[in-house]
């Protein structure tokens, strides 16, 4: 029979079909022509061309509601198809406007960055002043997680505080009013919608559209003071389109994770990488899947050419895999959890409850499925002609070394409330680290020893994957917990000793605001800061717990006050784990005035990565968390 | 932020002393020192990691510099005079690779594994061999041996260790090249620190021509 072309018309309904645009009379058939379509290598290629001409109505709607005169048409028809357009899809922001605005603040954010525009400065009315203690996490109302409703402003010490049920406070001129249904006023600025924004960290991203905002303002910037004439540590970009495989630095949007913890990471280039023009070898993936949240975090091995490549496949595939897994794995409720529920058979190895084993083993099985997937990625490359000129010889599997660590949690219901189940397995070196609900901390790892500071084990070392080995590698608990925290060493070393050195690490990302909690109120921060050397709100704001630290980026020097609960603890006259174990001083260092304008959480933790100096430490940093926003 | 206690890179010189250095060559190995300090203090890597110490050597040994960081480090007066007592020199590195030079423990990071160059223009005058032995068979460092000028034997170092390298004379020029060539060993070094197996041999960067490595 001959065959003739499909005509345009049925290719134009069957990409609609499989769009679920409109409908259609003949859905077999489109759905066939759509199959054939898709077989075609061609017609792939053309996709993202049919897809961009669709989006681009939605940038043509957008443009019109700014106020830029839309190159689509003029009638009154077409003003009036653009603007249901964009009332739609405000509609569509609206029905879930803490996470989707989330999401479209960082697509505004990804279109800023690189630019060179400084925000003028905000007018004098606006409620800002250094001397007054602020609220910690003014924004928590435009943040994933939090209720829609307006009624969840951390209360604070601000003398002008709104009356309860008033609007949220004001955000920084910037950025405009968002009333919390997602509405936006009539002739307010919207913004463009980079589809949704991707799940996962895109490696060539840059997110540095902060960096103006965090630089501070104050006078003292004009005239720095006189140092020592030190060699300066440079800034040089990745060679993108000679490497093969760039990887530069990158923060993941927050999840809230079923059990309504917040979820976050970031990771950057190390100073020595930085210097010297390489990639960032470090690489993070997280995931939620039913009542589960998956971590895998990786470090490349610095002499191995290619192994942020190895890292980077070994966490996709180990999410897969556990996602795959995990996924329809409900931990059996039993009254009441005890170490004996732990308990080993006698080789030390399985666990004796099935439904732990069963984790175990889908965490073993997510270390084969990355080290397959490591393999496979050794053998893609090999064949290429330009990995075999850039090694000087074939590529093998220890030139993608990394390490990797795992972790996955659910809360789980017990008599005392929601407790959290955590097992995490690693190897090679960094760190997974619980702090409990009563402020102590707990290892899910062991310290790598040796006489001098040595090598670690890899991911590609076959032997590391033996089921006695990676059992003792495996760690659980339950317990309250306050944050898990999985890191690669770049961050773990510069908190050595890990126990107590990671009580540390959670009291500087909680006064940095990057772990951010709602808790004791003013009156619970007042009486508990009356048992310290610093009894008043004025002995608080004239404490000093922080230094100014400077990093250098693509764009210039990144400043950035840094706060050291080391220090604070010192200043109240109590110790770290005193400090750590009082949610109520915790906030009171974490309430002090900032200056320049607020970043969220997650951009934070990314330039708290980059900005922090410890010495001797150039290493990449990569840090996942996750945290309650309070105690349950 | 609370300055925490990082891995340090320390790097010992130990320096022949004896009569038979004084006048240009003590000259010399004095502005070498002067550069190499001035060179690793200009790379931001080296400055954080790499402590120096300096151990001379004549009819004693002597630690003229405990192990310090390059910013507070002071330059030594050395001068040349007397027989050259190696076995003392090598005893005395012993004793400072034991106390100054930190061993990981589950509460403190091990420093790096230390870097040592000696240089010797002569035959020992005491009795080296035992402390030659035991410093080799430890393995507590790095160790880069320079049989400098005509009186000095590369094969005998081969005792103290399996890197050494000849000088062929003691003119300025050699000895100013010997310390550039240590100044990029360090900075080599200290780069690499974080990728360094413990027991895998250090990467240095090739002599200049006036050095030859005795095979």
């Amino acid at each position: 029979m001959e065959q003739q072309p499909i005509k345009q018309d049925e290719m134009i309904q069957s990409i609609r079909w499989k769009l679920g645009l409109g409908s259609h009379q003949d859905a077999a058939h489109s759905e066939a022509i759509w199959n054939l379509l898709a077989a075609n290598p061609s017609f792939r290629t053309l996709v993202p061309k049919i897809t961009e001409g669709l989006a681009g109505l939605l940038a043509q709607a957008f443009n019109q509601r700014i106020g830029l005169t839309p190159t689509f048409g003029k009638s009154k028809d077409d003003l009036s198809f653009l603007d249901s357009l964009c009332d739609g899809f405000a509609d569509w922001v609206g029905r879930d406007s803490a996470g989707r605005i989330l999401r479209l603040d960082h697509a505004i954010r990804e279109a800023l960055r690189n630019t060179r525009f400084d925000p003028p400065p905000r007018p004098s009315s606006a409620p800002h002043s250094g001397g007054v203690l602020h609220p910690y996490g003014t924004n928590t109302d435009a943040r994933a997680g939090a209720p829609t409703s307006g009624a969840s402003l951390h209360p604070s010490f601000r003398v002008d505080q709104p009356p309860a049920g008033s609007p949220p406070v004001a955000v920084p001129p910037a950025a405009g009013r968002i009333d919390l249904s997602g509405r936006p006023a009539p002739g307010s600025p919207k913004s463009p919608d980079n589809a949704g924004g991707p799940a996962t960290p895109r490696p060539g991203s840059d997110h540095r559209a902060d960096v103006a905002a965090i630089e501070p303002k104050s006078p003292a910037e004009s005239t720095p003071p006189p140092q020592p004439v030190t060699p300066r540590w440079n800034y040089v970009p990745i060679p993108r389109d000679k490497d093969p495989a760039p990887h530069d630095d990158s923060y993941h949007l927050p999840l809230v994770t079923p059990g309504g913890l917040k979820l976050l990471g970031a990771r950057v280039r190390g100073k020595k990488h930085k210097h010297e023009g390489t990639n960032c070898d470090d690489w993070f993936e997280f995931l939620t899947v039913g009542p589960w949240t998956l971590i895998a975090v990786a470090d490349g091995a610095g002499s191995h050419k290619f192994s942020r490549v190895g890292a980077k496949v070994a966490c996709r595939a180990a999410v897969g895999s556990l996602q795959d897994r995990l996924q329809d794995h409900v931990l059996r409720p039993r009254t009441p959890w005890s170490a004996e529920t732990f308990r080993r058979d006698e080789a030390g190895q399985a666990f004796a409850e099935p439904d732990l084993e069963i984790v175990q083993e889908t965490l073993h099985r997510a270390m084969h499925a990355a080290y397959e997937a490591v393999a496979a990625a050794t053998a893609e490359r090999a064949a290429q002609l330009r990995y075999t000129e850039l090694m000087g010889r074939n590529l093998i599997l220890s030139d993608l070394s990394c390490t990797l660590l795992l972790a996955v949690h659910a809360t789980v219901l017990v008599k005392e409330g929601n407790w959290d189940f955590v097992m995490a397995c690693q190897i090679g070196d960094g760190m997974s680290a619980a702090i409990y609900r009563n402020g102590t901390v707990g290892l899910l790892g062991e310290a790598d020893s040796g006489e001098f500071s040595g090598q670690t084990k890899f991911l590609t070392m076959k032997s590391e994957l033996s089921r006695p080995n990676l059992c003792h590698k495996t760690f659980p608990f339950l317990s309250p917990m306050r944050a898990l925290m999985v890191m690669t060493d770049g961050v773990a070393d510069d908190y050595f000793p890990n126990d107590p050195g990671m009580l540390r690490l959670y009291g500087d990302l909680v006064l940095n605001r990057i772990i951010e909690l709602r808790g004791p109120g003013p009156g619970g921060i007042a009486a508990a800061l009356r048992e310290t050397l610093l009894p008043t709100p004025e002995d608080l704001e004239r404490a000093e717990f922080e230094s100014l630290m400077e990093t250098p980026t693509a764009e210039g020097p990144l400043r950035a006050t840094v706060r050291s609960v080391a220090a604070f603890a010192e200043r109240l006259g109590k110790t770290i784990p005193e400090v750590i174990r009082s949610p109520a001083l915790l906030a009171a260092g974490a309430c002090k005035a900032v200056r320049g304008a607020e970043t969220p959480p997650e951009a934070r933790l990314r330039d708290w990565l980059d900005v922090y100096q410890v010495r001797g430490s150039f290493d990449d940093r990569t840090l996942v968390v996750l945290h309650r926003e309070e105690d349950p | 932020m609370a300055e925490a206690m990082g891995r340090r890179l320390p790097v010992y010189l130990i320096l022949d002393c004896s009569g038979s250095m004084s006048g240009e060559p003590i000259e010399a190995v004095r502005q070498g020192l002067r550069a190499l300090l001035s060179d690793l203090r200009g790379d931001p890597q080296a400055l954080e990691t790499a402590f120096l110490s300096v151990i001379t050597f004549s009819s004693t040994a002597q630690q003229v510099c405990p192990l310090t960081e390059l910013l507070a480090f002071q330059e030594p007066t050395l001068t040349a005079g007397g027989s050259t007592a190696l076995g003392d020199a090598l005893k005395l590195l012993e004793k400072c690779l034991d106390t100054e030079v930190r061993k990981a423990t589950p509460t403190q990071k091990g420093d790096w594994r230390p870097l040592v160059f000696l240089m010797t223009d002569g035959q020992p005058t005491d009795s080296w061999e035992q402390a030659a032995d035991r410093i080799k068979q430890k393995k507590a460092g790095n160790i880069i041996a320079c049989a400098a000028g005509s009186g000095a034997d590369g094969s005998m170092l081969k005792r103290i260790t399996e890197i050494v390298v000849e000088m062929s004379n003691l003119q300025p020029d050699a000895l100013k090249a010997f310390f550039r060539w240590v100044s990029s060993s360090v900075k080599t070094t200290s780069q690499s620190v974080a990728q360094v197996a413990a027991d895998s041999p250090v990467n240095l960067p090739p002599p200049p021509p006036q050095i030859q490595i005795v095979p």
